[in-house]
């Protein structure tokens, strides 16, 4: 699964993708040109969201059909943040094709053993591994809300859902990930952390 | 300004690492984008939309003027199928598949993909949008009120050298019936379409599209007949009976380890198709509908006794795969997948395995925990090693090297002869609003915990290595802990799984 995912793209975020400059004669050139552009940046978010490499291809093709059919508006706008909405709110969990499609061998998942014990940070399997265990719900709002940054009004808005329900949705998944990615490392438990402002 | 905790920062950390899906090729799906969009232009609510993609076809096509089509024969060509749906009855070319509701696809090839669609046209759309140069062209259909069609080839290079042919058919009640040819190649792309518009007629008893944006609803699956096939083999996995034809080759040594197995698979005797078939430890939460998407069309059969039968279809790489998911009312749910090679043949063959699919004896309920059949495990050997993680205490063969990543200790076996490696991993965490993990799979006293939840399953390794997974989870108060074991299915590795299980105990804290 994720053994298939290019090499890591390190701190790219989703504020920081390509913005496609208008290029080529026809409004299908300009589109293609956008698709190419934007599809890894889309299947990064995809795959986040669902954790299946199949699935998320799927989500992307969708999102450029409707972003296709919406060009006329969105064209000149900000067509990106239009194919992200479709993502974001599409049914993102199909069901277990083949056992091929959805599981990958824990070597490929499993960075080697830190032999002293000491502790590392959360991986990027592990993170999509336990993403999947949230529900749908939740894990819109923490993909978009925290991972991806973007504000709670931003996230509301994208999901067409409430401050308040990104607020306690957002709370609920991260509380759940801290319980199942063991947030100290240590093997011990511990309260969730107080934030800070930065 | 953003309040965030370590704790984010450090999933923003491991979320960048995350990169994009490998094998997209963008450009190649903005094409498809583009046809798809061409080809659903004439069904499309609003100006805007309309304005959008019209300008697009007008600037991209050249006008060839429609090509001489013979008026409509009843005739259905050599090979084609017919099909009837959405006011028109028609014959659709060999190489098609169903796709979403009133698409055939064919098999994708470098990012083109040809496919015939019938969609509702009711909203005035005119065939030829202005500007775009092409000149509709009369056809006789029968039943019609009248019918025009025209033909593009594109030149633009942004959705590459094909065919698109459009038929409006007018219907006595005044609803228009679009059809669609979208082709890789263009001339045969204009020979298949004269041939389809040429099997084309009003058919008012076919059954009714939805509009093109509404939700898509779960379709009948096309061609399933329940029966069980002469001298087909017939099988049951726990309250859901299956056959397979003879001669394939059953595995039930997931189900033979453990008595309640989640899996059972048969294999047909030169390996190009399989079947497996699984209890689903999640159906008490699947919806009783899910609508599939545009993009990811879904079926339905009638299953006697079923809340839930939803059909999906795969084709890839030359091959089917078609994955049912049927859950009992009230009771238990199954994965059943069937993998065959991509043709017609193939397509048979999966249905005639869905159409063997009933439940029996044992489906009704989800047993309670009390009800779980006892997980097998045999003793621990005298040579493990004990190992400590928290307040866990577990044994794991001797020279496996322990270690931890994301939060969790692993340990991971060495270079043993003869094995492959398998995993062992301990998470820990707590419980959140008091939900603790729903009971299923298998039953098994841990000490000092209060609820133990172990499942057995698989997943892909390398290749077409299938690995066994067991999982452990122990609660204790709010406090949770994970245990997982991985290692190559076939082999010992239930019976490792066992011993591991067996020695586990939480201790103190």
């Amino acid at each position: 699964m994720t053994s298939d995912c290019a090499p890591a793209l390190l701190g790219e975020r989703d504020d920081e993708r390509v913005r496609v400059v208008a290029a080529g004669s026809t409004p299908a050139e300009r589109f293609t040109a956008f698709a190419a552009a934007s599809t890894p940046a889309l299947s990064r978010i995809a795959y986040l969201l669902c954790g299946d490499r199949h699935r998320a291809g799927d989500l992307v093709q969708l999102a450029l059909e409707r972003t296709y059919l919406a060009w006329g508006r969105v064209g000149d706008g900000d067509p990106f943040a239009y194919a992200r909405r479709v993502i974001a709110t599409a049914r993102i969990d199909g069901w277990r094709r083949t056992r091929r499609d959805v599981l990958s061998d824990p070597a490929d998942l499993h960075p080697a053993p830190v032999p002293d014990g000491t502790r590392t940070v959360v991986d990027r399997d592990a993170l999509v591994r336990a993403l999947r265990r949230l529900p749908e719900a939740q894990r819109r709002v923490v993909v978009l809300r925290h991972l991806l940054d973007r504000s709670e009004a931003q996230t509301a808005d994208e999901l067409g859902i409430s401050v308040g329900a990104v607020k306690s949705s957002g709370s609920r998944g991260l509380a759940r990930l801290r319980q199942l990615l063991g947030a100290d490392g240590t093997g011990e438990t511990t309260p969730a952390r107080k934030g800070t402002v930065r | 300004m953003t309040i965030q905790d370590d704790f984010v920062a450090e999933l923003q950390h491991a979320a960048g690492q995350v990169g994009p899906v490998a094998g997209l090729d963008g450009s190649a799906m903005g094409r498809r984008a583009v046809r798809r969009g061409r080809a659903r232009r004439g069904a499309l609510a609003g100006a805007a939309a309309l304005a959008a993609v019209g300008a697009v076809v007008g600037a991209g096509l050249l006008t060839d003027g429609p090509a001489a089509i013979s008026p409509a024969a009843s005739d259905v060509p050599e090979g084609w199928t017919p099909v009837a749906v959405g006011g028109v009855r028609l014959a659709l070319p060999p190489g098609l598949e169903p796709g979403a509701d009133g698409v055939w696809e064919g098999t994708q090839d470098e990012g083109r993909q040809d496919f015939v669609q019938v969609q509702p046209a009711d909203d005035g759309t005119p065939l030829a949008p202005p500007g775009s140069g092409l000149t509709p062209a009369a056809v006789d259909v029968p039943g019609a009120e009248s019918a025009q069609y025209v033909t593009e080839t594109s030149d633009d290079p942004a959705v590459a050298q094909d065919f698109t042919g459009t038929l409006h058919v007018h219907l006595g009640s005044g609803a228009v019936v679009q059809v669609v040819v979208v082709w890789g190649e263009a001339d045969e792309g204009e020979d298949t379409f004269a041939e389809l518009v040429g099997t084309v007629s009003v058919d008012d008893d076919s059954p009714a599209l939805p509009a093109p944006d509404a939700v898509p609803e779960l379709q009948p699956l096309a061609g399933y007949v329940r029966e069980v096939p002469d001298g087909w083999r017939e099988a049951e996995l726990t309250g859901l009976g299956y056959a397979f034809p003879a001669g394939w080759l059953e595995d039930r040594s997931p189900a033979g380890v453990f008595p309640a197995g989640s899996t059972v698979r048969a294999t047909s005797a030169d390996g190009a198709s399989r079947l497996s078939v699984t209890r689903a430890a999640d159906s008490a939460g699947w919806p009783a509908s899910i609508a599939p998407s545009s993009s990811h069309p879904a079926s339905t059969f009638p299953l006697d006794g079923a809340d839930v039968v939803q059909v999906e279809t795969r084709t890839a790489d030359r091959a089917r795969t078609v994955t049912a998911k049927v859950r009992r009312e009230g009771g238990r749910g199954y994965l059943v997948t069937v993998e065959t090679p991509g043709t017609a043949a193939g397509r048979t063959l999966a249905l005639q395995v869905l159409g063997t699919l009933g439940f029996v004896a044992g489906s009704e309920e989800v047993p309670g925990p009390d009800e779980l059949p006892q997980l097998p495990t045999a003793a621990v050997p005298r040579d493990w090693t004990e190992a400590r993680s928290g307040g866990l205490r577990l044994s794991v063969p001797p020279a496996w090297t322990a270690g931890s990543t994301a939060g969790a200790a692993v340990w991971t076996s060495g270079p043993e002869a003869g094995r492959a490696q398998e995993t062992v991993r301990v998470s820990r965490g707590t419980v959140v609003d008091g939900v603790a993990p729903a009971p299923s799979g298998y039953r098994h006293d841990v000490p000092g915990a209060d609820r133990v939840v172990v499942e057995v399953g698989e997943r892909a390794g390398r290749g077409d290595a299938v690995q066994f997974v067991g999982t452990v989870e122990l609660s204790r108060g709010d406090q949770m802990v994970v245990v997982e074991y991985a290692g190559p299915q076939g082999g010992d590795a239930g019976e490792r799984f066992g011993m591991i299980v067996r020695s586990l105990a939480l201790t103190g804290g």
